[in-house]
């Protein structure tokens, strides 16, 4: 190749080389990338790296049939949240038999016919249909249903395992993985003995999900006495019940221990007593990840984790972490991942030691919408290897945290949030040239974007959400200072990137009149979680239009007063409204939607 | 300390230090497995690369000849653009055409770890950017016919990534 005489480009590397190229980029650079010309259309969204979405509540049936059906292009794998809309549930028959060869894994949402679906996938690998059940369900069939015997994962719920003519080892003799939900349901189905006996010498990962107004939790103790060899992912959802998770947990921790290739481990509603924590490292020493959900904890538990050698991720949710001593002469060398969500801190000077004293090896930290009960603030030290940072708190973060940042060497992407962090009224200039990625949610100006970029001089990446006071000389000046940074600014009343954020983070937003006033603004929005309301009555006057939201799941106690403010306010709420009021009544229904995703238009 | 030479297609041999040479998984192949043995002088041909380009990256095989094998990373981090290190952006910082022939060259010499290290530095010249930006940047024609583009952006809007 003459590179003097012919003008080589990027047109002339290879299909593969492309491909290498946008596996680099997130899908929504690769959607951008599908539209420059012909060759890189299949290449930059290729259907293996993709889900499909058709969800009627996004968009029309008739929109789905006319862009889906008209199109060569096949799917791997798809998701049908059909809400037993009738003409949704013939698209979908359409759908899949019209990718049945190349689809290797399905998941439907509230479709009535899953019968005559589940018989058109001899070719899936994977398989969820959980959600088809519940009582919105009409199970009454007599369509008998084919072996499927590709089958690796499945989904269901345990009802669907005590309906007649279903045999799940004649049905799906292949199996790896199983995922049981245990729904709330007039009776309280197990799983079958022959179930559990036909599989558990065969299964790689199980995952358990118990709906928490359960009263008792018998119906799951017999899989305790069964023999998994070869379960490498074990997952056990007990959202806190009235009896307190798990009522027998030697029951479960003989399991644990008879569970010998154990890599992962994720467990909901745990006891609290650091027996069971020293049990758990005696049990399984060739544990790898480690995730569990409220309890209090101090350094007696993780003195006991710091003793699994092998451990490399940490995730502890909604803990209470309290510490009278720090002291970790043999810490967790090992762990490289720490997340701790929500987690609420008693002292913070206590554990900004605990963090450098147990866990010297981190890559990765991330803490979202943590809170301190005591004064003091979030400090690092001492995290020589620490990579990426993810803080985000509901107070405030410490300005000196950028001195901080200074002393961690390895140091190159941090993400922050913060309702305030004026790093104008911050005098030491840190030399932060290490750090190439930041994404900070907070309010900005043409000031505050030039001192970003004059103590970040190295960035590749900027992101920024909260609310934009910027101008569009502020973005060139910041531009010309920061050459090839992909920078990303909301335009004036977008707030695009919460989706940047963790999607989960969504459940943490106290559900406000101000944010009414935004989602209203917000046309293709219609699913919303919050986990908790502050309405200030008097803002909410003006009624904000928000006839375009399907759907709310709040996660709070709620009076009869509150049912119909909120009823009024989203008059399209599905009116299954009974069933709602019950639900609400008992405090809420915990329903975790990836909410950032539904942001997508505003880009 | 053992050396090869390399003839690039216009004809200019090189001497390489062999060790520097084996960067290039092809290289390496002809010498280890299939057994060729550059005696007397006699130069390995590399048809598909120029001397410029050749010169271009043996200064990075150079650099980069006593690295460690890049441990086998999760998907995650193979997703990441930022790690480049600031030698690699500064010896990357060339002009377009230099940039996908050192690609070129890189694939036909199976040099894993440069054609990463390009592959991220174009993918990060796509970040942020719309598709008619791409298409200045690169100079590419779009060769969609008209209302083709409405479409495949409808139809991306019903793709989410898998997690």
């Amino acid at each position: 190749m003459e590179p003097t005489e012919d003008a080589v480009s990027i047109q002339d590397l290879p299909d593969e080389m492309l491909e290498k190229i946008f596996s680099k980029l997130s899908l929504e650079y690769r959607k951008s990338a599908s539209l420059v010309c012909h060759r890189w259309n299949p290449l930059a969204i290729r259907p293996a790296d993709v889900l499909l979405v058709v969800d009627c509540h996004r968009d029309t049936v008739e929109t789905y049939r006319q862009y889906l059906l008209t199109s060569s292009r096949s799917y791997k794998h798809l998701l049908i949240a059909a809400f037993n809309n009738s003409e949704m549930e013939s698209l979908a028959q359409l759908l899949v038999t019209r990718y049945r060869h190349a689809l290797l894994s399905l998941k439907l949402d509230r479709l009535n016919d899953w019968r005559s679906i589940w018989n058109l996938g001899s070719h899936l690998h994977c398989l969820n249909i959980a959600k088809c059940f519940g009582d919105h369900c009409d199970l009454q069939s007599d369509q008998a249903l084919h072996p499927l015997p590709n089958l690796r994962h499945l989904k269901i719920t345990a009802e669907f395992l005590h309906l007649p003519g279903v045999d799940l080892p004649s049905l799906t003799p292949n199996l790896t993985s199983l995922s049981v939900e245990f729904q709330k349901r007039p009776v309280d189905y197990d799983i079958p003995a022959n179930v559990l006996q036909f599989f558990s010498p065969r299964l790689t990962q199980l995952f358990l999900k118990v709906d928490w107004s359960h009263d008792n939790l018998d119906f799951i103790r017999p899989i305790w006495q069964h023999r998994f060899p070869l379960l490498t992912r074990f997952k056990c959802d007990v959202l806190r019940s009235s009896t307190g998770g798990y009522a027998n947990s030697y029951e479960l921790e003989h399991f644990l221990k008879s569970c010998t290739s154990l890599r992962a481990i994720s467990l909901d509603g745990l006891t609290q007593e650091a027996r069971f924590f020293r049990n758990l490292s005696l049990a399984c020493v060739n544990l790898r990840e480690l995730s569990f959900r409220a309890a209090i904890l101090g350094q007696e538990h993780f003195l006991h984790l710091c003793q699994m050698p092998q451990l490399r991720r940490l995730y502890v949710c909604q803990a209470k972490l309290t510490f009278r001593t720090v002291n970790f002469q043999y810490p967790a060398s090992g762990v490289r991942d720490l997340v701790l969500e929500r987690a609420d801190i008693w002292n913070v000077e206590r554990f900004n030691r605990f963090i450098a004293m147990a866990f010297p090896a981190l890559v990765s930290l991330r803490m979202n919408y943590f809170k301190s009960s005591a004064a003091g603030s979030l400090r690092l030290a001492n995290l020589q290897r620490l990579e990426e940072l993810h803080l985000e708190e509901h107070g405030g973060l410490d300005l000196h945290l950028l001195e901080d940042f200074a002393t961690l060497p390895k140091l190159r992407s941090v993400k922050l949030g913060s309702p305030e962090f004026d790093v104008l009224s911050f005098q030491p200039r840190p030399r932060l040239d290490h750090i190439r990625a930041l994404g900070l949610r907070t309010q900005f100006n043409d000031e505050y974007l030039l001192r970003l970029a004059e103590l970040f001089p190295r960035l590749a990446s900027l992101q920024l959400c909260g609310r934009p006071l910027h101008t569009e000389g502020g973005r060139e000046a910041v531009r010309k200072l920061l050459p090839g940074c992909d920078l990303r600014l909301p335009a004036e009343g977008e707030i695009v990137p919460l989706r940047y954020f963790t999607p989960f983070s969504m459940m943490n937003f106290g559900l406000n009149s101000d944010l009414l006033a935004e989602f209203a603004s917000l046309r293709r929005l219609h699913s919303i979680s919050a986990r908790s309301l502050k309405f200030n009555t008097d803002k909410l006057k003006v009624k904000p239009d928000l006839s375009h939201i399907k759907r709310l799941n709040v996660w709070t106690q709620l009076d009869d007063n509150r049912l119909k403010l909120l009823t009024g306010l989203f008059p399209a709420q599905r009116k299954d409204s009974e069933r709602r009021k019950s639900c609400f009544r008992q405090a809420a229904r915990f329903i975790c939607l990836p909410m950032g995703s539904y942001f997508r238009d505003v880009t | 300390m053992s050396t090869i030479k390399l003839e690039t297609s216009d004809g200019v041999k090189f001497t390489v230090k062999t060790q520097v040479a084996k960067c290039s998984g092809t290289i390496r192949t002809m010498l280890e497995d299939i057994g060729i043995n550059p005696q007397d002088g006699e130069a390995i041909p590399l048809s598909n690369v120029h001397s410029t380009i050749l010169q271009k990256i043996l200064v990075w095989a150079e650099h980069h000849v006593d690295d460690p094998e890049p441990p086998r990373d999760d998907a995650d981090a193979a997703k990441r653009t930022d790690d480049i290190c600031s030698w690699d952006e500064d010896f990357l910082k060339v002009d377009q055409r230099t940039l996908f022939d050192v690609m070129l060259a890189a694939n036909y010499l199976d040099m894993k770890q440069l054609i990463a290290v390009c592959c991220k530095t174009v993918a990060n010249m796509i970040k942020g950017k719309t598709a008619d930006q791409i298409r200045k940047t690169f100079n590419i024609e779009n060769d969609f016919p008209p209302g083709d583009e409405d479409k495949i952006r409808l139809r991306n809007q019903f793709c989410e990534e898998r997690r």
